[in-house]
């Protein structure tokens, strides 16, 4: 099993986690190397505590240069898990289960539920 | 010369092997065309259903979610169903490698519809979620498979 293999049965266990109600995001400051060190600007870090690990998963606008002196701005989710403030990975492939995880974290912190009034319209 | 020819016999005979030969010859052009014609057709495609594979796989891993929280499982089985006519068509175009995960997934779609309904509500659940994991292997797996096409 590769390591990639291994962080999306990861992503897919937090998805799980998250639906039952085991993992609580909120937003939080993204970790120092994910926008020091690198052109890449963090839109929005949400970040959980798992186990001893405290996991997030970010939206990052990146850079993407298409020659030498020519680049556009591009964005991405990704994941990332810090262990004692060391980053440990920061996984860069846009899966499905990604993608669903960093709606769900949006979800959670949004709380629709109590923003939406339903006798409103 | 008492044939009437212009030629020599030789150079008659040459002609026809050189006839025969490049028969051949075209029948080998053909086959490598056709191959290559229905390669480019799966290069084509696959970055396409790559693409409705990895939002089908969302939108079944959402449905889990819900079915999680609010015991709706309705979507979800709509989801599989899905699922499966987009691996069903994939089937046909991934190379030999990929192919034993698509092999693995449609399998246990099929196990699941076979003996869903003996299963408690749990057991089911759970398999859901295994089996969406595995789709969501396939769908990464064939994503890298599209970067590598790109530059070859």
């Amino acid at each position: 099993m590769s390591s990639d293999d291994q962080i999306e049965r990861l992503l897919m266990q937090l998805v799980r986690e998250t639906s039952v109600g085991n993992v609580r995001w909120s937003l939080t400051e993204p970790h120092y190397f994910l926008n020091n060190a690198t052109d890449d600007l963090v839109v929005a870090n949400f970040g959980a505590s798992y186990g001893d690990l405290s996991v997030g998963v970010y939206e990052a606008r990146y850079k993407y240069w298409r020659d030498e002196d020519e680049f556009y701005w591009c964005s991405e989710i990704r994941f990332s898990v810090a262990k004692y403030d060391s980053l440990i990975v920061d996984y860069r492939k846009s899966s499905a289960a990604l993608q669903q995880l960093y709606e769900m974290a949006r979800t959670q912190v949004m709380d629709f539920d109590s923003l939406l009034k339903g006798s409103f319209f | 010369m008492e044939t009437g020819s212009y030629l020599y016999q030789w150079v008659v005979d040459l002609s026809v092997i050189c006839s025969i030969l490049g028969l051949i010859w075209t029948a080998v052009v053909w086959w490598e065309t056709k191959k290559i014609g229905s390669d480019f057709l799966v290069r084509a495609r696959i970055p396409d259903m790559v693409k409705e594979l990895k939002s089908e796989v969302k939108s079944l891993i959402a449905a889990l979610a819900e079915w999680e929280s609010h015991g709706e499982h309705v979507k979800a089985s709509e989801s599989i169903s899905a699922l499966k006519g987009i691996l069903l068509s994939l089937r046909l175009k991934v190379s030999k490698s990929d192919l034993k995960q698509v092999e693995v997934v449609i399998g246990m779609i099929e196990s699941r519809s076979s003996f869903h309904s003996c299963l408690s509500s749990d057991e089911s659940k759970s398999h859901a979620w295994r089996l969406s994991q595995e789709a969501n292997t396939l769908a990464v797996l064939l994503g890298q498979l599209e970067k590598d096409n790109r530059w070859t």
